[in-house]
This record gives C-alpha cells, structure tokens and sequence, in this order.
C-alpha cells in the first residue's frame, strides 16, 4: 500500500468504521468486550475501537503457557501496559486457577489427538469469553482475526468440505441463546497490514508465536497463501470476498437461521449451548482433566 | 576484458531474535534482501530505524535492518 504513515494509520481506522458500519457488527451504544491476547491483531483492534470512541473493555484468558518461552508471562504485561498506557479496562481469567490446568497440562491429560493444543486452547477460550461476557453486560464479543486468518480457515474448510462451518464463517456471528454477537471488525485486513499498524503506532506487542503454534496447520496454509498471494497480487481477498458474495447461493436457507435452533441443546454442566445433546465439549474435557489430575 | 568489481557493503540483519552481520553488493533492494532470504513480503515487514521500508527501498550501507515476520497461527 502506498501510503505515508500518516494516512496509512487513518486509512486503518477508517477502513475498520467501515467494516463494522457495513456488516452491521455494533454501534456505539453497544458494550464491546475485545479478546486480548498481547499480540498485533487483538492490541491493534483495541487501538482503532478506542479512537473510534466505542465502549470497550479487554479479556484476557492466561493460558498458563510458561516454560522457557514464558509466553503467557509477557503477553499478559503487554496487555496490562497497554490498558494501563490508554486507561482501559482489562478484565484477566486465569485457566489454571478456575479449572485446576494449564492449556499444556489439559493438552498432556486429554485423549484428543490431533493439534489438541490449539484445539483444547480454542475450545477452553471460545467458552471463557462467551461465559465471562454473558455474565457480565456485554452485547457484543469481537476478536482481532484479520484477512489472513479468515482465508486460512476457509481454505482448510474448502478443503475438506466443512459445511457446517463453511455456513457459519462471516464477519458477524448474530446472538442466539446463550451466545454472544461475534464479530471481526478487521477480516478484510491483511496480516501485515495489523502488524504494520501496530508498529507506525508504537504498541508494543507479543513478536514471537506461541510456543504450541510452531508448525501448526494454520502457519503451513498461511504460508501457501501468502505464496499465491505473491505470484497473484489480490487472490487473498478476492477468495474471502467471493465467498462471502456466493454464500446465499451457496447455503440458500442462510437467512433462516446460521444454526438450527432446534439442534441447540443446552449443556447440564455450563448451561452453554452445544449442538449435541448431553455434556459440551468444554465440559467433558475439564472433567477429563480433573478425574486424570486427581488419579495421579 | 577486465573483470568489473562489484561495490560491496555490510549490513546488520536481525530475524527472529538472531542479529547477523552479512556483505552484499551495493543494489540491494528491500525485495532482493527478502528474496535472497527466502522470505515473502507477504509474510513479513522490513524495518530500518524504526521505520517501515517498503520492498523497492534501497538498503545502504551499515544499515541495521530488522525483519518482523507477521504470521501469526494456532487455533483460529
């Protein structure tokens, strides 16, 4: 993009106004509660909200990934200056000490399998932050996924022909019972562009990649993209932005509702919805890990 | 025909926490680096002094260039 620094910042936040005006994410009247993890995306996002003048507030969830890297130890103070340095709220959870495990001890306990540390990791997040912002007022949850997370995941999808999750990739996921609004004000933002933001900015955030993410599927997809990307300057967002013109013809009954209301049950355990009957996913892997910690 | 000798410079590179020391011929572009580096402008941002260079910039000598890879991945 050329563009001086200057216009470069502006052309950010404009771009994100844009995007939540455009896909109907939230308005100002609305309570934001933004996922924080320390790194580009998610401190930027809060940066850009912030000017914007929407109410926003942080959720940060410490995995308890501490080993030589000390990954969640510097990702937290990084979270912690920058809602120190703007005088915004953070709000902290700490896995271990609710649910009695690491994300690494959970991931050495479970029997899942593949990539079950991003997985566990993805599953034991999505719950806290619907959980916390449930309980606690908000209307709407937004994350920092950007252009290039968005394409990953619908490249994989494309791939095995993930239908279900095909329907639901968008950049605003509407409430139902029991779930909050999900939106992502910067998916159609390139990856470097969040990062270069973050940098003209001066906010200081996580550079290196979480320990467990160390050849991951995403990283291996994201790499052949970027690729693509090269050979063919636009094939990202064009991918992205097709899609997300084909996909009423595609799911014809997508206005109806994105997941059948009738396929929702409620969990016994959480009361959060799951779309099989009995125990959710979250609930069973914590009383796993529980029932394996106690028996060591 | 006399060989004609290529002007050479030095350049400090630093990636993923390693700082390098390394001579290449005086030409170099933002885009040559990276690609000699096997690295994609897609996947990574080039920064001298704390300044963004986009990849038709030219590296001078005794520059100290930081190259901040942006790929993030894990669960999405």
């Amino acid at each position: 993009m050329a563009l001086c620094d200057e216009h470069f910042l502006t052309w950010v936040i404009n771009q994100t106004e844009r995007s939540i005006r455009k896909y109907d994410m939230f308005t100002h009247e609305d309570r934001v509660l933004i996922a924080v993890s320390g790194g580009k995306d998610s401190l930027a996002l809060w940066d850009v909200l912030n000017r914007l003048g929407y109410q926003t507030a942080g959720f940060y969830v410490n995995l308890g990934i501490d080993d030589e890297t000390a990954y969640s130890s510097k990702s937290y103070q990084l979270a912690v200056d920058f809602a120190q340095k703007y005088n915004l709220k953070l709000h902290a959870f700490q896995v271990d000490k609710t649910y009695g495990a690491t994300i690494p001890e959970m991931a050495a306990l479970s029997r899942r399998s593949k990539n079950k540390t991003c997985s566990i990791c993805g599953l034991v997040k999505r719950h806290s932050f619907n959980k916390f912002a449930m309980e606690n007022g908000f209307s709407v949850f937004v994350t920092g996924h950007n252009l290039d997370d968005e394409v990953a995941v619908l490249y994989n999808n494309t791939l095995s022909w993930q239908l279900d999750f095909l329907r639901r990739q968008a950049p605003v996921l509407p409430a139902k019972p029991g779930l909050i609004k999900k939106a992502k004000p910067f998916c159609r933002f390139y990856e470097r562009e969040t990062a270069a933001y973050a940098l003209l900015r001066g906010i200081e955030y996580i550079e290196e990649e979480c320990p467990y993410a160390d050849g991951s599927t995403t990283i291996a997809i994201k790499t052949i993209l970027n690729q693509l990307e090269h050979n063919h300057a636009g094939t990202k967002l064009a991918f992205y932005l097709k899609f997300l013109k084909a996909k009423p013809e595609l799911f014809p009954q997508l206005g109806e509702s994105l997941v059948p209301q009738d396929l929702l049950f409620s969990c016994p355990g959480c009361q959060q919805p799951t779309p099989k009957e009995g125990d959710c996913a979250f609930c069973r892997l914590i009383s796993e890990v529980q029932t394996k910690k106690m028996a060591k | 025909m006399p060989n004609k000798k290529v002007k050479m410079m030095t350049i400090t590179i630093i990636y993923r926490r390693t700082e390098t020391q390394i001579e290449k011929p005086v030409d170099l572009t933002v885009s040559k680096l990276l690609n000699q580096m096997n690295l994609l402008p897609e996947a990574n941002l080039v920064i001298r002094k704390g300044e963004l260079l986009t990849e038709h910039e030219l590296i001078k000598d005794g520059d100290i260039i930081k190259i901040v890879p942006v790929i993030s991945g894990g669960q999405l």
